[in-house]
């Protein structure tokens, strides 16, 4: 038995399949979807999404979102979601750094709470695309 | 002077053809622009109707508690009005069709005693409405062609937050919607709160024509009689789905009013070709009338000379 499934970015709809499994993180924690699971709605933390199919696995970094199960399958719903082979880890790494030097900065100035924030998201932005492009990162090991 | 008249309207002529070359370029640009921004709005359909289902469930689950980020506000005292224009001109009504309409909106709600904040999208509103007296809080443009999302988020962020930190009652869009491509509306509608859907019909997003083919989650409200589980909790849910959604709502409505925009475009540049043909026809005709009227004279002019040349000789010879 297979699950339909299917990520939808605001743009377009960037997977759709049969999937065996789908793993990925809401607010509550880890979580796996096999097919026939109850209808949820959860809210996505940035996390590695992993859509296991019967070949192989497609494996998605989401920038936050939700997922939405109902019978007739699963639908992940988020603003950013980017596929682990198209990151451009130069990028990212160059990303981290710069929010990791404005971090450092920001500790010693005593910066606004928002701005602070603000580079906090980008930072974990920059290590969760890392982390998926490097084919690691939290929910790997099932 | 003969031929003074026909060169003047000869360099006319020219000068209509030149400007019909440009109309017409214009024309066909809007023409592919129509399509690309039909795809896009195809394309984000998914996104808002998986999030219209979304806010459906939660809504019935949470109920009362979703408090003031669902319905209509009864007596809105502090709203946020969204206007989305075109950042260029050259469209024929649809920048003042709804830069007209908003002014109408915000005047009326003034003198009702709200007061009223206007943000805008397109570089067209700031000195139309400024004109009018209308102070613009924010603007933004350079996108009204193609915008992306991330365009919307930028939008959203100007919109959200102050609805979420209870400065804003109500936030309301004025923007084109694109009904077809004969019939395009301007239209004035509640951004937030959300809608709320158990009142009657999904407003918001477009239903899908026949035949298109969407993922699971996105098609529509299938009979809701199960039992749903939401974490977090479907009112905590709300709130973080009031941000999503509205961002979506701004993507969907900068993308119709983009498609609106082109169509409008198109139109207004066939129309102006066609009024340039008809135009050089009617030059045409009258430079060449002109033409002939100078032919006329010098002809008369000779025929005359040599009249008089023939009559002074006979006058010679007798």
């Amino acid at each position: 038995m297979a699950l339909p499934a299917a990520v939808v970015t605001p743009e377009r709809v960037l997977v759709r399949t049969e999937a065996t499994e789908v793993h990925l993180r809401t607010e509550e924690g880890e979580a796996a979807f096999l097919p026939g699971h109850t209808p949820l709605i959860g809210a996505l933390v940035p996390c590695l999404l992993r859509v296991v199919e019967a070949e192989g696995e497609q494996r998605l970094a989401v920038h936050g979102g939700f997922v939405h199960v109902e019978q007739a399958g699963l639908v992940v719903l988020t603003p950013v979601a980017e596929r682990a082979e198209e990151i451009d880890v130069a990028r990212a790494q160059r990303a981290r750094e710069r929010a990791e030097a404005r971090l450092a900065e920001l500790r010693n100035a005593e910066a606004p709470p928002e701005e602070l924030a603000a580079v906090e998201a980008a930072l974990a932005r920059a290590q969760l695309r890392l982390e998926v492009a490097a084919g690691g990162g939290p929910g790997t090991g099932s | 002077m003969p031929g003074g008249q026909e060169r003047a309207l000869r360099r006319r002529i020219r000068s209509v053809q030149a400007t019909q070359k440009i109309t017409r370029a214009m024309e066909l640009i809007a023409a592919s622009q129509i399509v690309r921004a039909q795809n896009r709005l195809a394309a984000a359909l998914p996104y808002q109707r998986g999030l219209a289902e979304v806010l459906a469930e939660a809504a019935a689950d949470a109920g009362d508690q979703a408090g003031r980020l669902l319905g209509t506000p009864e007596d809105p005292r502090r709203i946020l009005v969204l206007c989305l224009v075109a950042d260029r001109g050259l469209c024929g009504g649809y920048n003042a069709n709804v830069l007209r309409a908003t002014e109408r909106l915000v005047r009326a709600r003034r003198q009702a005693g709200a007061t009223v904040q206007v943000v805008t999208v397109g570089r067209k509103a700031p000195p139309y409405l400024r004109f009018r007296r209308v102070e613009v809080s924010r603007s933004f443009g350079g996108f009204s062609d193609r915008p992306s999302f991330a365009d919307a988020r930028a939008v959203a962020e100007a919109v959200v937050p102050p609805f979420l930190a209870e400065e804003i009652d109500q936030v309301l869009v004025v923007s084109t919607r694109y009904r077809s491509a004969g019939t395009q509306v301007v239209e004035e509608r509640q951004l937030l709160p959300l809608p709320d859907p158990s009142a009657d019909g999904e407003a918001t997003p477009r239903t899908p024509a026949a035949g298109e083919d969407l993922p699971p989650g996105t098609v529509g409200p299938e009979d809701r009689q199960g039992y749903v589980e939401f974490e977090p909790a479907s009112q905590d849910l709300l709130g973080e789905l009031v941000p999503r959604y509205a961002e979506a709502a701004i993507f969907g409505a900068l993308l119709e009013a983009a498609v609106s925009e082109h169509t409008a475009r198109q139109r207004a540049m066939a129309a102006a070709t066609d009024n340039a043909e008809e135009l050089v026809k009617t030059l045409t005709r009258v430079m060449n009338r002109a033409r002939q009227d100078a032919i006329t004279t010098e002809i008369m002019e000779i025929v005359g000379g040599a009249e008089a040349l023939r009559q002074a000789e006979e006058a010679e010879a007798s």
